[in-house]
């Protein structure tokens, strides 16, 4: 699974550890998710995803792999 | 989402200060348990007290209870640290602490497996007493590297 997580945040100029304090996680769990190491749960995503006021496929997206 | 029943963050601290002075006291227990024994902790029947009446399933004449403190400490200490939550408990700290249990479990059997074969006689028993231990011991050490690991990470892609 791909994400654009960078690219989104970049857009709204939030650092890893704003964002993770929003999501009530740690910052090296969405370094993770960024990195491709770690797919986070459905609700993780969806937390996210409304972060950047996107729809979750704007913001995860499956490989010809998955 | 999977939340694990673990215990508040400050017994990771409490876990660490008992475990590594019992760890460090049970490893000279192991290496000359003779000469390393508490003489407080000695326990000799003079005859008379109430554990030497006959009505007990065994009876005690003599024992040093060093042994049985050092690795209850030792036990203590280990599960304090293995299962106290870590400062920002999330999802992939669950996952990391899953997959280091995984981990742990694995290579303790791996290792039993090996000192089954090549270790025999009163040195085997020294082999059980550190697998009473070592499956918690494998688990925190692994744990730590892989939380030690995601925040090298963090470092690296930030600079």
């Amino acid at each position: 699974m791909k994400n654009l997580l960078k690219v989104e945040r970049a857009i709204k100029n939030v650092t890893q550890a704003d964002l993770a304090i929003h999501l009530g996680v740690s910052r090296q769990t969405i370094n993770a998710i960024e990195t491709g190491k770690y797919i986070p749960s459905t609700v993780l995503a969806l937390k996210i995803a409304r972060f950047f006021g996107k729809p979750v496929e704007m913001v995860f997206l499956l490989e010809e792999t998955d | 989402m999977l939340s694990l029943p673990l215990l508040p963050n400050y017994f990771k601290i409490v876990g660490w200060i008992i475990l590594i002075p019992f760890l460090g006291l049970g490893l000279l227990q192991m290496a000359s348990p003779d000469w390393f024994e508490f003489d407080w902790l000695t326990y000799q029947s003079s005859g008379n007290s109430i554990l030497d009446n006959g009505e007990w399933l065994f009876t005690l004449e003599y024992n040093n209870f060093t042994d049985e403190l050092l690795g209850l400490g030792l036990l203590a200490g280990l599960v304090l640290t293995a299962f106290a939550k870590t400062r920002t408990e999330d999802e992939r700290t669950t996952y990391l602490r899953l997959a280091a249990m995984l981990w742990s479990v694995i290579i303790n059997t791996i290792l039993v497996t090996l000192s089954m074969i090549f270790i025999y006689s009163g040195l085997f028993l020294t082999v059980m007493m550190v697998n009473l231990f070592s499956i918690l011991l494998l688990f925190i050490l692994r744990f730590e590297y892989l939380l030690w690991k995601d925040r090298q990470q963090v470092n690296n892609t930030a600079s």
